[in-house]
């Protein structure tokens, strides 16, 4: 029987229908045959209403929205070229930095591809690194900075797993560094190979840069330094950040206007944080009979019987969740979370390191060959042949896989800055 | 059938101008809130309870307009490699299993929203003022209904450039 209900989710999943329709027919089932009443998925539903920060995550999308629309892009990028762009290789550092903080602040929803891949490809090229190599970067950078505040799959992490927000935060900064400095020192190497020129340093440049972001520059002090310095919570910051970027996209730099413009991103970003709820909600029902039938204990023992060293299983688990995380990647948060905490508890893994280990499997999901998103993204926004791309990333996956194994067994890096 | 159109467009357009008013309102409430505690300690009582309402309405209103453009997240595997009758099989079909979804979570959505309200349970007040659950929650029903709505009609639109 239940392998019937495999084959028939199995099949549901492969003709694309909505995976918030695969889970809510999935729990009215469940209740159905456990004799509860329908209503059951309802009430778990609402829970959505009692969680107290579950507006950081239409506010933050709203702002990240506002500043992927207006020319926020064009002056980071500017100004991110005044500093760096002297030092030899520099731009691609430049594209590091800059993509980094333009997906921590947008929610690595793909606009960086969009919005940031576009202006760089040609600088990138122009520069004279190879093609290959400029395809690769851009779309690893796709989902580069995902580790960093105030990033979307860092906060709907905390809320499904009930970790502290906060606390995630703090711990994702140095293994985001840490991988920050890894692809720079390659990216360095290759330009220094390539003999990529850098440019001279120009101080008119760069007070000129600064001059034009000077409403953007506060913005990541703000939001980030707010965070870390404990002034305020999570969603209060998502609050902050809405209001200023309204205020400044709208009324300062005139991007947008609040008419024309503001009434498409508003629809936009609620479109994607509508699409997160439904499977939130409908998950909340599901996961929730799973754990009252004890599937995570279950899964444990059954896995404990071969499985007995937590290293063995921490290898088990990255496998499991990039081929998870290429697949959906909010989803997969919502679904994949409440089962796999428990367990990884059982194995004495802090909840918190669990958090970056599993973010940091979905930042390479989304550029894992050959479902991940980037890959998509990148294939439509450079016109590149997917099976093109597969061979650019090779190269920077195997980088981050390195990576990932250097965060999953030193767990100090990830917890270090939470005492 | 285009009455059928153009009586969605309209829809669309509604919850569109929601929206706007719920995203803006959040903005500028949530912004008096934080004003309030660090000028003087202190804050509007109803602010947060209203605002968490005020997040699940945008979000299942967003949910509906989701549905109109395609934006649910799914495998795609079906809308990335399918095309042709095959590809508009796999769609129909996927509609199909979300459209008897829907109507299922409205049914079940309405009973909850019947209890609630034989139960006259009240979400927050405002003042004396009681806000009733039947009222803040009856975006559930409301929201799935909508995504039915799109979901049927999107069956039969021809495809947008």
């Amino acid at each position: 029987m239940s392998w019937l209900i495999g084959a028939i989710v199995l099949l549901l999943a492969i003709v694309g229908a909505p995976v918030f329709s695969i889970i809510a027919g999935g729990a009215l089932y469940a209740f159905h045959r456990a004799a509860i009443d329908s209503s059951a998925v309802i009430i778990e539903m609402l829970r959505l209403a009692s969680m107290p920060a579950l507006i950081a995550i239409p506010l933050f999308t709203f702002s990240g929205y506002v500043l992927a629309e207006s020319n926020s892009p064009k002056r980071i990028l500017r100004l991110a070229r005044a500093m760096f762009d002297w030092l030899p290789g520099g731009i691609a550092a430049v594209a590091l930095v800059s993509t980094a903080l333009f997906t921590a602040f947008t929610g690595a929803s793909g606009v960086t591809i969009i919005a940031l891949g576009g202006l760089l490809y040609p600088i990138l090229r122009e520069k004279g690194y190879p093609e290959n190599f400029t395809l690769g970067l851009l779309t690893t950078t796709g989902s580069l900075g995902l580790l960093f505040p105030p990033s979307l799959p860092i906060i709907l992490y905390g809320l499904v797993a009930k970790v502290s927000i906060d606390q995630l935060f703090r711990a994702g900064a140095i293994p985001g560094l840490f991988l920050l400095v890894l692809l720079a020192v390659y990216a360095i190497w290759t330009g220094r190979r390539a003999g990529v020129k850098s440019s001279p340093f120009s101080w008119k440049e760069l007070g000129l840069a600064a001059r034009e972001s000077i409403w953007e520059i506060p913005l990541p002090f703000i939001v980030i330094g707010g965070i870390y310095l404990g002034w305020f919570t999570a969603s209060e910051a998502a609050t902050v950040m809405a209001f200023y970027t309204l205020v400044v996209e709208v009324f300062i730099y005139r991007d947008l206007s609040l008419t024309g413009d503001i009434p498409r991103v508003v629809r936009e970003s609620m479109m994607l944080v509508g699409a997160i709820f439904v499977v939130l909600g409908t998950a909340l029902g599901f996961t929730n009979y799973l754990i009252d039938q004890e599937i995570p204990a279950a899964i444990f023992t059954w896995l404990h019987s071969f499985v007995t060293s937590k290293y063995a299983f921490l290898v088990i688990l990255n496998a499991f969740l990039l081929v998870v995380n290429m697949i959906e990647i909010f989803s997969a948060i919502i679904i994949v979370v409440p089962i796999i905490a428990p367990v990884a508890a059982q194995y004495g893994i802090d909840p918190v390191h669990l958090g970056i280990i599993f973010l940091l499997n979905l930042e390479i999901g989304y550029m894992t060959p050959p479902l991940g998103l980037n890959l998509f993204l990148s294939s439509r926004r450079f016109d590149a042949p997917l099976t093109k791309l597969y061979v650019a990333v090779f190269k920077f996956w195997l980088m981050l896989l390195a990576a990932l194994l250097v965060v999953t067994y030193f767990p100090s890096m990830s917890l270090w800055l939470l005492n | 059938m285009r009455h059928l159109y153009r009586l969605e467009n309209g829809i669309a357009r509604a919850e569109g101008f929601a929206l706007c008013a719920l995203v803006l309102g959040m903005v500028l409430l949530s912004s008096l809130q934080i004003i309030m505690r660090l000028a003087f300690h202190s804050g509007i009582m109803w602010a947060d309870p209203m605002l968490r309402y005020m997040v699940l309405w945008a979000g299942f209103i967003g949910a509906a307009l989701a549905a109109r453009y395609g934006r649910h997240f799914c495998l795609d595997l079906a809308h990335k490699f399918l095309h042709g009758g095959l590809g508009r099989a796999a769609r129909a079909g996927s509609s199909l299993v979300s459209a008897v979804v829907c109507v299922l979570l409205i049914n079940a959505a309405w009973k909850f929203l019947m209890e609630e309200k034989a139960n006259s349970v009240v979400s927050f007040s405002i003042g004396s003022f009681e806000v009733m659950a039947a009222w803040t929650e009856f975006i559930l029903p409301l929201g799935f209904a909508l995504i039915l709505f799109h979901t049927v009609i999107g069956v039969f639109r021809p495809e947008e450039a």
